[in-house]
């Protein structure tokens, strides 16, 4: 037999092995023959990775009309049960189609931990067949002296729109940039992956979970893994970094957005529901579940209030105002009542709710005021960023703010540049009031800027707006795109040296695009309301909307008709880092990881007593090897 | 499955349910029921509702409530879809109440039924306390009143009971989830009569109730009902 062969057999037997795997790891088809073993489904899924001593839920379905009586689980060889030192709860339920339901049999653990670092091992054994994941702890890391964390996620946000707004913002002349947005000096930069555990797409819930919880989740959902049940707030539960920092260190925790405050990346701080719908229950989670974040700032109101008052979402009565405030919060409801309860006595919790729904971008905030309706008095980013800052400052162990620009997504998915690219620099002088504060009040301060996952857009070249409006066909206005040498430079000037544009009608535009679409028209130019691309007919088809853009370029969809925007895309996101532990983030890693690199900045170890890892230097501190300070385990 | 739990429990919920009904219904729409529907006809001039002089409700005498206390005071509405065409109104019209809303500064019409648009309903909207009624809509509570809109897709073929949207929800870009539905909605009764889902606007005169109701049964709650005499379609 030569090796060629050999090399070719080995392979075969490999595959076959990935596809024995395959099958047993990832149930999908229900078992047929009666002696087959039935599908197995084990969460936390293979791979995931845990800090010792976070809580997670730890649930085992097997899909048969009854447990099987060769039913166990063991970790590392260990009965789980002993292992947990806990008897689990077993459950059942059926899912799938309605017609011929799969029925389910489960068990489930509630907040167990894992006790040390290492590989576990973990097997299921149903019907006579074995099922495996693996786990691994991570050995916690002595702090890099961080005592807050900060995580800025620009929502939606990627690099195309980075450079189209540092340019629009700071300007370019013979290609050099007349200047850079905070973000771009900040001292680590590294890529993150965005994919899901059901699918490589990804939704602003399980990115902005990965992000809090070290943890994969699917699309949809928030703070847990994703059962079969068709209960919405029973899935396995991951344990938030706020959650492990405020129980272990009495961290302080905040939550700013100009997104509605219960959406779900801000939501992704403290949520656990496989919905991200979910928002009455989210709006109550906090308070219900004892969390207590000290800031919550955004809109949402609908949700704070009951159905039975105009404007209300609550089905269950609650006046969610009057309980938080009951709780201790400083309620307000506009800048101006912002402004006075922060230049009273900084409150020690403050709810700040400034819209009913999402609050309003920056444009519409400063420009088009037309825009805010029955809202005029809105806070902007900067602003509610430092009050946050201002109030988890004077917890002396330290604070976690989670800060959100929620509309760079929000405005890209209605395909609208200008609202994208204003609320993107409202982030990044956000970031730059939270370094000039971090260095003055607490230089003990981690800053990380990110994304949770992409939107396709770029600018390929600019337009002649008065080319463009003067054409009367399609022809004429295509010429009007000026793109190589041609698309010389843009016309937006920041004057007032605010770092917006003074305005962004202007005669020469970029030609920005976004990559999915439904159809629609496209005329390149800012828009005195928020635009609404697509309208669906009587079918419930998206066609394009005659009132948007009315003379721009028709662009034939290449999404499905049920869409009516255009959606997030693949791409690795950026991420920066600033501060002590940033080092951690100059690299090209999972989204996961984010929560992996904060714990090892703040030197977290939720099994010291205080919530502090050793130094790598003590006896017994590390499992492996020590290097410049890290512990290096298999 | 009790029929109690396969409702959706508020009258926001329903229309995610009645989505996605809607495309197989939507097939036989513009095909519309029985006698109510009359001739397209020109709308009544505006009521000169502010400069106008007293006129007491013709039909209610229910008690006096503040509008501060509406939030705090739903009636039982009944609304099973079950219900024999022409119950739902009787039930509601029954149980309906009670809630006599007070304006800040009541408004006066002489000339009725009073022209009534969906954005007239609310003139404002604190985030503290939800939105703030209008001094017309809370004045208007059980007058004869005229007002255009389009039928939400609905959950069955033969309506009695319908509601009344300020836009056409299908043409509603961002009305995805039950989250999202506008909050200028007006759900309506029709009297001996029951219609087809039709996708057309339609304009409708009758009694208009403003106050929260919520059917203890179903959980689902109204905050502005419409007792139609007479239904258009335009």
């Amino acid at each position: 037999m030569n090796g060629k062969l050999l090399i070719g057999l080995s392979a075969a037997i490999r595959g076959l092995l990935a596809l024995v795997l395959m099958v047993t790891s990832f149930p999908v088809l229900p078992a047929t023959a009666q002696d087959a073993a039935p599908p197995v489904m084990i969460l936390p899924i293979d791979r995931a990775t845990f800090l010792p001593g976070a809580y997670f839920d730890f649930r085992v379905e097997v899909h048969a009309e009854a447990m099987p009586e060769d039913f166990a689980v063991t970790i590392n060889g260990e009965d789980a049960a002993a292992f947990f030192g806990a008897e689990p709860t077993a459950e059942s339920w059926a899912f799938g189609d309605e017609a011929a339901p799969t029925p389910a049999q489960s068990v489930i653990w509630r907040q167990v931990m894992l006790p040390e670092a290492g590989l576990y091992v973990v097997e299921v054994t149903a019907g006579g067949a074995t099922t495996s994941v693996n786990w691994y702890a991570r050995q916690p890391q002595a702090g890099a002296g961080a005592k807050n964390v900060i995580l800025f996620i620009g929502d939606g946000m990627s690099v195309s729109q980075i450079t189209a707004a540092r340019i629009a913002s700071r300007g370019n002349t013979q290609g050099k940039a007349n200047g850079y947005f905070a973000i771009d000096q900040m001292e680590a930069i590294g890529l993150l992956q965005t994919s899901s555990v059901d699918s490589i797409m990804a939704d602003s819930a399980n990115t902005a979970s990965a992000l809090n919880t070290g943890h994969k989740s699917s699309v949809n959902a928030l703070g847990v893994y994703v059962d079969t049940s068709p209960e919405t707030l029973d899935d396995p539960r991951q344990e938030t970094l706020a959650e492990i920092l405020k129980r272990t260190r009495g961290m302080s925790i905040g939550i700013v957005t100009t997104a509605g405050w219960t959406d779900a990346t801000p939501a992704a701080v403290f949520g656990h529901t496989r919905r991200r719908g979910d928002r009455e229950f989210l709006a109550a989670e906090p308070l219900d579940e004892g969390l207590m974040p000290e800031v919550i700032m955004g809109g949402d109101g609908r949700y704070m209030l009951p159905e039975a008052v105009a404007g209300g979402r609550r089905k269950d009565g609650r006046n969610m105002f009057d309980e938080y405030e009951a709780a201790g919060y400083t309620v307000v409801t506009t800048a101006t009542e912002l402004q006075n309860a922060m230049s009273a006595e900084t409150p020690e919790k403050l709810l700040g709710i400034f819209n009913s729904g999402d609050m309003n971008v920056w444009l519409d905030r400063n420009v088009y005021t037309d825009n805010l309706g029955d809202f005029p008095d809105q806070p902007g980013l900067v602003d509610m960023t430092l009050s946050a800052l201002e109030i988890l400052g004077q917890n002396e162990n330290g604070f976690y703010l989670m800060v959100e620009a929620g509309s760079i997504d929000k405005q890209m998915h209605p395909l609208d540049q200008e609202r994208t690219l204003s609320d993107l620099i409202e982030l990044d002088n956000a970031v730059a009031a939270t370094i000039e504060w971090a260095a003055v009040n607490a230089p003990d301060t981690l800053i990380v800027v990110t994304a949770d996952h992409g939107h396709g857009y770029e600018v390929y070249g600019t337009v002649d707006v008065e080319t463009f409006n003067a054409a009367t066909d399609d022809a004429g206005k295509r010429s009007a795109i000026r793109i190589y040498d041609r698309a010389g430079f843009p016309g937006y000037t920041d004057g007032d040296g605010d770092g917006f544009p003074d305005t962004w009608d202007v005669p020469i535009v970029f030609a920005g695009i976004v990559n999915n679409h439904p159809d629609y028209t496209e005329d390149f130019q800012v828009s005195p309301v928020p635009r609404v691309p697509a309208v669906a007919d009587a079918d419930g088809n998206y066609i394009d909307n005659p009132d948007d853009d009315p003379n721009g370029i028709p662009m034939s969809g290449n999404l499905p008709l049920s869409s009516s925007t255009g959606v997030h895309t693949l791409q690795d996101v950026p991420v920066f880092a600033a501060g002590p532990g940033a080092d951690f983030f100059g690299r090209v890693m999972d989204n996961t990881e984010v929560f992996f690199g904060l714990a090892a900045a703040l030197g977290l170890d939720p099994l010291a007593e205080d919530g502090m890892a050793a130094s790598m230097d003590d006896e017994g501190a590390c499992a492996g090897i020590v290097f410049n300070g890290r512990c290096y385990t298999r | 499955m009790n029929t109690r739990h396969t409702l959706p429990s508020s009258i926001f919920a329903i229309f995610t349910v009645v989505f996605a009904a809607s495309v197989a219904l939507l097939a036989g729409c513009g095909a519309v029921g029985n006698n109510a529907i009359s001739a397209v006809t020109p709308l009544p001039p505006t009521s000169a509702a502010a400069t106008a002089t007293a006129q007491p409700s013709p039909t209610v005498t229910a008690p006096v409530v503040s509008a501060e206390a509406l939030a705090f005071t739903p009636t039982p509405t009944p609304l099973d879809l079950n219900l024999p065409a022409g119950s739902a109104l009787a039930a509601a019209r029954a149980t309906d109440i009670a809630t006599r809303p007070t304006p800040r500064t009541p408004m006066t019409f002489t000339e009725f039924p009073v022209k009534l648009k969906f954005d007239e309903f609310y003139e404002g909207y604190n985030v503290r306390t939800g939105l703030i009624l209008s001094d017309k809509l809370l004045s208007l509570d059980g007058q004869q009143v005229v007002i255009e809109g389009y039928m939400a897709p609905p959950l069955k073929a033969e309506l009695d009971w319908f509601v009344l949207t300020r836009i056409q929800l299908a043409y509603c870009p961002f009305c995805s989830t039950a989250a999202d539905w506008p909050d200028d909605i007006a759900l309506v009764y029709l009297a001996d009569s029951t219609i087809r889902p039709t996708e057309r606007p339609m304009r409708l005169y009758g009694t208009l109730e403003v106050g929260p109701s919520i059917d203890p049964e179903t959980g689902m709650l109204s905050l502005v009902r419409i007792y139609a005499d007479k239904l258009e379609l335009l």
